[in-house]
C-alpha cells in the first residue's frame, strides 16, 4: 500500500490490462502497482513488448475497445480539488475523465509531427487545450498560449502561433507538444519516449527543458522509454518492467548502480557505455517471447542464466525488499552466490 | 595510398536537385560536400553524425547506388584499381556482389512472400554468379549456420521470425556472396537492447572469420564506439573529425565532437547532459564558413568567413577546425 502523504499524486494498485485478439487474450500488464509524488518523476524503462506504453495509458483510460482492465485495479488519482478519484472505476464517457484528460494529466508522445494535425496551426491546437477545460475567451487563450510557447523556448512565439507543424523543426514540435501538455498546468505528465525521435543534441536541449518546467510547475513526471542512459539521468525512482511485470523498482541509484533482478543485471551487462569502450557485450539469451506464450512463473526464466527448473518455471516471485526503498521481484536473491 | 587501403576516397560530393514549386529554380541541396578519406582493408570505420548530416548518402555513395556522385571512389583489389564511380550496367553488376549493405529494419527489408532460403540466395542469382541449385544451396546453409539459422529456418517465411532473428537472415542475405566490403546502416537501430548486442557480436565475429571491411554507420555513439577501429565525425555533409576510437573518445578535439559526446546521456547518475544552443541548419542553407559556427560556444570572426581544411592534427587525427588546439581546455558552456 502506499503511503497517503501530502505529496501523493497518484497510486496504481494492482494494475492488470488485458488485450481480447482473434488469436487469444493478451496479458499486456499483470498486476503492477506504482506510485508517484508531486515534482518527482518515475522512470518506467523496458524493452519492446514490456507493457510499459500500455500500462501508463491507463491512467488516462486510453485504452482501445479491445482492453480489459483488471477488477482489482485501483487507479488512485489526487485531484486539484483535494479529492482523491479511481480513474479505473470511471466509465469512458464519464464527464469527469474528460475533466482529467489533458485536464490533471497530460501526456506528450514519442512522434511530435503524427500528434499535432497539419491542418490547424500550431496555436489554434493548443489554445483548444485551453478552451476544453476552462471558460476563457479567445484573446484570453492565444496571450496565455503565446506565453507557453515562449517559456518552452520557442522563438518568436507570436509568428510560431500561427504556423503550421511542418513550418516547424523535429525539436520545435516536440517543445510546442510540451507546451500543449503543460499549457492547462496538469498534476501529472506522462512522457513517452518524448526524445526518441530526437538528435543527441536536440534532446538534450528538450530533457533540460523538462527539468526545468518541472522546478517551476511543480508537477509529477511518468517518463518512459526503452533507453536506459535517458531514464537514469530524468529519473528520481525507477521501474524496470518485462513482459507485462515490474520486476524491480527503486530509487535510480540503487537500480543503475546496485541492480538486483537478473533482468536489470543482464540488461546493463548489454548495453554499449561510453566510459567503458572496450568491455564485450553481454547479450541475453534467447528472444522476448511472444505475449501470446507468456512464461509459466517468473516471466524472466526462459532467458534468466541462473533461473531454477522447477522455483522459477512453477512460482511467480513475490517483491522482495532488498534495500531500503529497493525492491525486486526474483527467487533467487538469498541465493546470492549463485547469481554472481 | 598504401597497400591496407581497401577504398580510397577523392573530394565525394553528392549534390542531389531539389525543385520546389512549379516555376521556382532548382536548387543543389549538397547532401555531402566534397570530403576525402580512407577505408582500411578488415577495418570497421565508425560513421556518426546527427540527421541530415549525409551518412546514409555517403554508404550509398560507396557502393555506387547513386547518380548524383562526384569524385572518386576508388576500390583497390589486388594489384588493380577500380573507380567504382566510373563503372556502369554489366561491369557494375559484377562488381556489386564485392560490397554490400545490411538495412536498418528487418521488419520491412525481407520481402514477406519469399522463403527465408529465397532471400537469401537472391544475391547470388541477381549478381549471375550461380552455378546450379545445389551450388546455390550449399552456399546458403554455410552462411545461414555462420549467422546462426538452421536448415528448418531456411523454409519458413519471415514473419515467423523475431526482430533479432531477421536481422539475422538479413546479415545471411548481405554476406552470402562473399563481399569484401559491407555497409551497415543502421544496423541496430531497430532492435531492443538485449538483442543488439547478440546482433553487435554477431557482425564482429563474421568480420574476423571472413575478413570482412565495415562501413558502420550509426547515429548511436556508444554502440559506434563498441564496434569501430576508427571514427569520423560529420556534420552537414562534412567529416569534421577522424581518427582511431581510442583516441577520439579519450580526446575529442572538434567542438562539434565534444558537443555531441557532452549531449549523450549516461548511465552515470552523477554526470548530466549538456545541451549545445541551436539546431542543425537546413542543408539547402548551409552556414557560410565553418559550418558549426552558428552552433559552435568558440565560434569568432574567422570561422564565419573561412571555411576550416582537413588538416591533420597528428599521426591518423584529422579535423576541421580553426582552433582545435586552443579550445581543447575550454569549457563548452
Amino acid at each position: 500500500m502506499t503511503m497517503m502523504n501530502n505529496n501523493f499524486l497518484f497510486s496504481a494498485e494492482n494494475l492488470s490490462v488485458d488485450f481480447t485478439t482473434e488469436e487469444g487474450i493478451i496479458r499486456a500488464v499483470d498486476d503492477i502497482s506504482f506510485s508517484l509524488e508531486s515534482g518527482k518523476t518515475l522512470g518506467i524503462v523496458g524493452e519492446s513488448g514490456s507493457g510499459k506504453s500500455v500500462a501508463m495509458r491507463s491512467l488516462m483510460s486510453l485504452h482501445p475497445q479491445n482492453a480489459i482492465v483488471g477488477k482489482q485495479t485501483k487507479l488512485l488519482l489526487k485531484r486539484k480539488s483535494g479529492d482523491t478519484t479511481d480513474i479505473a472505476q470511471l466509465k469512458t464517457k464519464d464527464r469527469d475523465l474528460y475533466n482529467i484528460r489533458g485536464g490533471e494529466i497530460s501526456m506528450v508522445f514519442q512522434e511530435p509531427t503524427a500528434s499535432f494535425s497539419p491542418i490547424y496551426t500550431i496555436g489554434k491546437q493548443i489554445s483548444q487545450a485551453i478552451s476544453l477545460h476552462e471558460d476563457v475567451d479567445k484573446i484570453e487563450a492565444r496571450k496565455r498560449v503565446v506565453a507557453m510557447l515562449d517559456r518552452v523556448g520557442i522563438t518568436e512565439p507570436e509568428t510560431r502561433f500561427d504556423q503550421y507543424v511542418f513550418d516547424l523543426s523535429g525539436g520545435m514540435r516536440q517543445r510546442a507538444m510540451i507546451a500543449t501538455a503543460l499549457v492547462t498546468r496538469p498534476s501529472i505528465l506522462i512522457a513517452d519516449e518524448p526524445t526518441t525521435s530526437l538528435d543527441v543534441t536536440i534532446q538534450a536541449q528538450v530533457l533540460k527543458l523538462m527539468k526545468d518546467l518541472q522546478k517551476e510547475f511543480g508537477m509529477g513526471i511518468i517518463f518512459i522509454s526503452h533507453d536506459l542512459g535517458v531514464i537514469s539521468q530524468v529519473s528520481d525512482e525507477i521501474c524496470v518492467m518485462y513482459l507485462g511485470r515490474i520486476v524491480e523498482q527503486g530509487t535510480t541509484k540503487d537500480v543503475i548502480s546496485n541492480p538486483q533482478h537478473p533482468y536489470t543485471k543482464a540488461l546493463l551487462a548489454a548495453l554499449p557505455r561510453l566510459d567503458n569502450v572496450n568491455a564485450t557485450l553481454e547479450p541475453i539469451k534467447g528472444d522476448i517471447p511472444s505475449p501470446l506464450e507468456r512464461p509459466s512463473g517468473c516471466v524472466f526464466h526462459t532467458r534468466c542464466k541462473f533461473a531454477d527448473q522447477n522455483l522459477c518455471v512453477s512460482t511467480i516471485p513475490d517483491f522482495e525488499k532488498v534495500g531500503e526503498k529497493h525492491t525486486s521481484a526474483c527467487h533467487l536473491h538469498s541465493n546470492s552466490e549463485k547469481m554472481s | 595510398m598504401n597497400d591496407k587501403t581497401l577504398i580510397q576516397i577523392q573530394n565525394l560530393s553528392v549534390h542531389f536537385p531539389i525543385k520546389r514549386g512549379v516555376f521556382s529554380k532548382t536548387v543543389r541541396l549538397k547532401a555531402v560536400d566534397n570530403i576525402s578519406f580512407n577505408i582500411m582493408r578488415g577495418e570497421t570505420l565508425g560513421l556518426v553524425g546527427e540527421s541530415g548530416s549525409g551518412k546514409t548518402t555517403i554508404g550509398r555513395a560507396l557502393l555506387n547506388a547513386l547518380n548524383e556522385t562526384q569524385g572518386g571512389i576508388i576500390y583497390k583489389t589486388g594489384n588493380e584499381e577500380i573507380d567504382i564511380s566510373t563503372l556502369k550496367g554489366k561491369a557494375l553488376r559484377k562488381f556489386r556482389r564485392r560490397m554490400q549493405l545490411i538495412f536498418q529494419d528487418p521488419y520491412t527489408s525481407l520481402s514477406p512472400r519469399m522463403t527465408v532460403r529465397d532471400i537469401i540466395a537472391e544475391p547470388i542469382e541477381a549478381s549471375g554468379t550461380s552455378q546450379g541449385v545445389e551450388d546455390t544451396n550449399q552456399k546458403v546453409r554455410d552462411i545461414a549456420a555462420r549467422c546462426r539459422l538452421n536448415v528448418e529456418h531456411l523454409r519458413r517465411f519471415p514473419h515467423a521470425f523475431s526482430g533479432g532473428q531477421r536481422q539475422r537472415i538479413s546479415i545471411a542475405r548481405s554476406l552470402v556472396t562473399n563481399p569484401e566490403f559491407v555497409v551497415c546502416d543502421e544496423s541496430v537501430a531497430a532492435l531492443d537492447v538485449s538483442i543488439q548486442a547478440d546482433v553487435l557480436n554477431l557482425l564482429k565475429n563474421l568480420q574476423n572469420e571472413l575478413q570482412l571491411t565495415y562501413l558502420f554507420i550509426s547515429h548511436d555513439l556508444s554502440v559506434v564506439a563498441h564496434v569501430s577501429d576508427r571514427v569520423a565525425v560529420l556534420y552537414l555533409g562534412k567529416i569534421v573529425e577522424l581518427c582511431s576510437t581510442r583516441e577520439l573518445f579519450e580526446k575529442p578535439m572538434h567542438p562539434y565532437t565534444r558537443a555531441l559526446f557532452a549531449a549523450i546521456p549516461q548511465i552515470d547518475v552523477e554526470k548530466e547532459p549538456q545541451a549545445i544552443k541551436g539546431e542543425i541548419p537546413s542543408p539547402l542553407n548551409i552556414p557560410s564558413g565553418c559550418r558549426f559556427h552558428t552552433r559552435c560556444p568558440f565560434a569568432e570572426e574567422k570561422c564565419r568567413s573561412e571555411e576550416p581544411e582537413w588538416r591533420i592534427l597528428n599521426e591518423g587525427h584529422y579535423i576541421a577546425c580553426h582552433f582545435a588546439e586552443k579550445t581543447e581546455n575550454l569549457a563548452l558552456e
